[in-house]
């Protein structure tokens, strides 16, 4: 099970390339892909969902080219978008058959597949209520249901955890791990606290490009030596922004406390972190942006 | 740049000098910019450009758009170039520029902008009166195009060759700008009205503009004044035989031998129509008062609305979630007993086993096309479907059975627009075989539906020897969803596909026009006809194909 992608780009009309020359080879695991907006996340998703044709490079599932064939990978594909609608009037079981049938899933196994999953994502008491009455995040859980509909062999998720309340959060990140074993599972978001706990390789993605790509620990471990803590009047925090690339910022009575992404200690009464992987985060994008910044000021 | 947030005392609130129109304006730019960003707004100016030469054919022309006692029409000076484009525009907004412009509000409610507008301190009167404004920008757009079209033609037909865009502008505008005031308001109001916001609105709006149209004619007819018509045609008829009779006293001021609008016909081939100069309508203080007095219904149409307006408390139109279920059982999608023991993880699902799937995909379609309509709609259509059983033959061809084509017009136009409107595209072109399987399912869903409620009917045909007619159902009823998908999937929306079904419907079951007649039993068809309609069947489907495909692969 092997999902080549090589040299992939897609340019946009009018809008430039939304990625250039992206190339990644994927096997059985979790893999994050974390970016800010607009790195290309989406369009990377779409184009691996068989939804856009990539401008440049190629995509193959097993060998197979997906621009030429791709029903190659839909039959095994559960994917859930970052925006998606659902038919407001059918129920989460009926919407969910519906699917099934266009999945080409047999009708009595769909609908013993369908009990499951309700349960798996907690939706089996609003089973029969119409889907145009449910919060965004139970629809989001539909939306989860619907993905693993056919038993995918490849699972590409595009901000999931979107809306969901933190306990449907954790338990969905449990079924990301479980479902890791015998397939490939592409999980795009924002939330690092996410990737963090299910991932086993970790793709950050920055205008359209790889940035960096290894395991969590790693890119982790990478940092270690560059995350500081330190402490600044709540007056001088625009100054300490424009100065160093600055993480969490808490107040504690009349001073504030700062976590800082930084190559040497930034003051002398700095105090070393244990890294994170949002530190990590920071010191690719938020240390890129304002180098860039800092070029056009 | 400070990354600070603003303090209240810093965000500028503007020095409440802003006049009621700027205001006004500043929210309806915006709403035009968004439709005239669209390739919509520019096919439609396009469609402008076509048609408007279309309104002027030249004097041995094989169709007519203005004709009087068989033979005559005024000349193409300025002001008849003004007068007939003005009234034949004003004609095509008031049935077809509704559906063109209605849908903004509908828009800001299900993008979201419409609950952050609602939050604001604009009121719903100026709201609504933007909306206007913006839908009689975009029919403006159209009548600047018609004008240079109107001035272009004037100069190439060469009947007379006085330049006088005044002339032609005066009556042009005169006559058709209240009547896109008028149906601007009219889309505000009908969005406003829970229960003509969605295609039951479609339908009433073009009853409703029949009867506007029909009574500006009775009108006329009556040899009443007729100035306070809508697109003004009993002035201009009223004229124009004055000024006929004028130069040949022996014909009559009859205004049962006029004719406006598109008339194709055999008999103008190869017969030129004679002209007569005519230089308009007198514009003066009572004239353009009396079409100012439609500018004030808008208003007041407007008002009207603002009385509807739920202010975005309504969820999205497709939102609404429509309880009844009645056909539930049809979709086998009833759930299973829940399973006793709760499933808590993947390994303990049951296995996702491919199964033939079309035929579980043609249910799954037919009853999300069924899904939601009301007890009533169910009872009237098993009571006419009963009747075919029962009722003379005459009264079946051409009563029953076209209105059982139009039955399911409401809700037929999902069929191909529902995933785009319902947000579902990324997750039902994802699938394997996304282009074919579905058309073919949703064709023979709509399909079976036709045959369901012609049932009865087919197997008299059946039986008494009319094949013919049969067959013309059977035909029918592929017809008809080829429409609604290749419309759907193309446009996105429902609108044009009620609309022109219902256009069709009216000219061909209910007139029994042969050519338009796609119910194939209130007209007997020639051989032409038949190859004809199996051609735009298939035409139809194929631009089906080719819609979805495109927007499966972007």
């Amino acid at each position: 099970m092997q999902l080549v992608i090589e040299g992939v780009g897609k340019r946009y009309p009018g809008r430039g390339w939304a990625l250039s020359s992206l190339s990644l080879e994927l096997g059985p695991g979790v893999f994050g892909l974390l970016g800010p907006n607009g790195a290309g996340k989406t369009t990377l998703m779409k184009i691996l969902a068989t939804l856009v044709r990539p401008s440049a490079g190629r995509v193959t599932w097993n060998g197979t080219d997906l621009a030429r064939h791709p029903d190659a990978v839909r039959e095994v594909l559960g994917y859930l978008p970052q925006d998606f609608g659902v038919y407001p009037q059918l129920s989460a079981v009926e919407f969910l058959d519906y699917l099934a049938a266009a999945k080409g899933l047999d009708s009595r196994a769909a609908r013993r597949r369908i009990d499951g999953l309700l349960e798996l994502v907690n939706l089996s008491d609003a089973r029969n209520r119409p889907l145009g009455g449910f919060s965004g995040g139970m629809r989001q859980r539909v939306g989860i249901a619907q993905a693993l509909l056919n038993d995918p062999q490849l699972l590409i998720v595009d901000e999931p955890t979107a809306g969901l309340d933190p306990e449907e959060r954790v338990r969905f990140r449990n079924l990301l791990s479980e479902l890791a074993g015998e397939r490939i599972v592409i999980l795009s978001t924002h939330i690092v606290s996410d990737v963090e706990a299910v991932a086993s390789r970790l793709v950050l993605l920055g205008d359209g490009r790889v940035v960096a790509d290894d395991s969590p620990e790693r890119l982790v471990e990478a940092v270690r030596g560059r995350v500081w803590e330190l402490d600044i009047r709540p007056g001088d925090l625009d100054a300490a922004r424009r100065n160093w690339t600055v993480g969490a910022a808490l107040r504690r009575g009349a001073v504030m406390t700062l976590r800082v992404v930084a190559a040497a200690a930034p003051r002398p009464d700095a105090r070393p972190l244990e890294p994170s992987l949002e530190d990590v985060y920071l010191a690719h994008f938020a240390a890129r942006r304002e180098a860039a910044g800092a070029g056009a000021a | 740049m400070s990354a600070a947030v603003a303090s209240p005392d810093r965000v500028a609130r503007g020095d409440g000098r802003a006049t009621p129109l700027g205001g006004l304006w500043r929210l309806a730019w915006p709403d035009f910019l968004e439709r005239a960003r669209r390739p919509g707004l520019v096919v439609s100016l396009l469609v402008m450009v076509w048609l408007t030469n279309g309104m002027l054919p030249p004097a041995i022309a094989g169709y007519r758009t203005y004709v009087m006692h068989d033979r005559f029409r005024p000349e193409y000076g300025p002001e008849w170039v003004g007068t007939l484009v003005g009234i034949l525009t004003g004609l095509y907004f008031l049935i077809f520029g509704f559906y063109l412009v209605r849908g903004s509000i509908e828009r800001d409610r299900r993008t979201g902008v419409g609950p952050i507008l609602a939050a604001a301190r604009v009121s719903r009167r100026r709201y609504l009166a933007s909306k206007a404004l913006s839908h009689l920008m975009v029919f403006v757009s159209m009548l600047l195009v018609a004008f240079v079209v109107a001035l272009v033609a004037q100069r190439l037909l060469g009947e007379n060759r006085r330049f006088d865009p005044l002339a032609t502008a005066l009556p042009l505008f005169a006559i058709a700008l209240p009547v896109a005031a008028f149906v601007s308001a009219g889309a505000v109001l009908f969005e406003c009205v829970p229960w003509l916001a969605g295609g039951g609105g479609n339908v009433a709006w073009f009853f409703a503009s029949m009867g506007l149209l029909v009574s500006g004619l009775l009108g006329t007819h009556a040899n009443a004044s007729g100035s306070h018509d809508l697109l003004a045609i009993p002035s201009v008829m009223r004229e124009t035989s004055v000024r006929l009779h004028a130069l040949h006293p022996e014909i009559p001021v009859d205004f049962n031998q006029l004719s406006l609008g598109v008339d194709v016909s055999s008999r103008w081939r190869g017969v030129a129509q004679e002209t007569f100069p005519w230089r308009g309508l007198r514009w003066d203080a009572g004239a353009l008062a009396s079409r100012a007095l439609w500018l004030a219904a808008a208003a007041g149409l407007v008002a009207l609305a603002a009385l509807a307006f739920d202010r975005f408390e309504r969820p999205a139109r497709a939102g609404a979630g429509r309880a009844s279920r009645p056909w539930a059982w049809f979709a086998r999608t009833r759930p299973a007993a829940v399973a006793a023991r709760r499933t808590t993880s993947v390994a303990a699902l049951a296995p996702a086993t491919r199964g033939l799937g079309f035929t579980g995909l043609v249910r799954a379609e037919l009853a999300l096309l069924l899904h939601g309509q009301s007890p009533w709609w169910y009872a009237v259509a098993g009571g006419l479907v009963i009747a075919t059983v029962f009722a003379p033959f005459d009264v079946v061809r051409f009563g029953l059975l076209p209105v059982l084509s139009v039955w399911p017009l409401l809700f037929l136009g999902a069929l191909g627009a529902r995933d785009r409107r319902d947000g579902t595209e990324p997750l039902v072109f994802s699938v394997a075989r996304p282009v074919a399987r579905p058309l073919a399912a949703g064709a023979l869903a709509g399909m079976l539906l036709y045959l369901a409620l012609g049932a009865a009917s087919l197997l008299r045909f059946a039986v008494t020897g009319h094949p013919d007619w049969a067959a013309g159902w059977m035909l029918g009823s592929l017809l008809v969803p080829a429409l609604a998908l290749a419309l759907g999937t193309w446009t996105g929306g429902t609108r044009f596909f009620e609309v022109l079904l219902l256009f069709a419907w009216y000219v061909g079951p209910m007139h029994r026009l042969a050519g338009l007649d796609y119910t194939g039993v209130t007209a007997p068809r020639s051989p032409q006809l038949w190859t004809l309609a199996l051609a735009l069947t298939a035409a139809l489907l194929a631009a089906a194909w080719i819609g979805r495909a495109r927007l499966v692969r972007r």
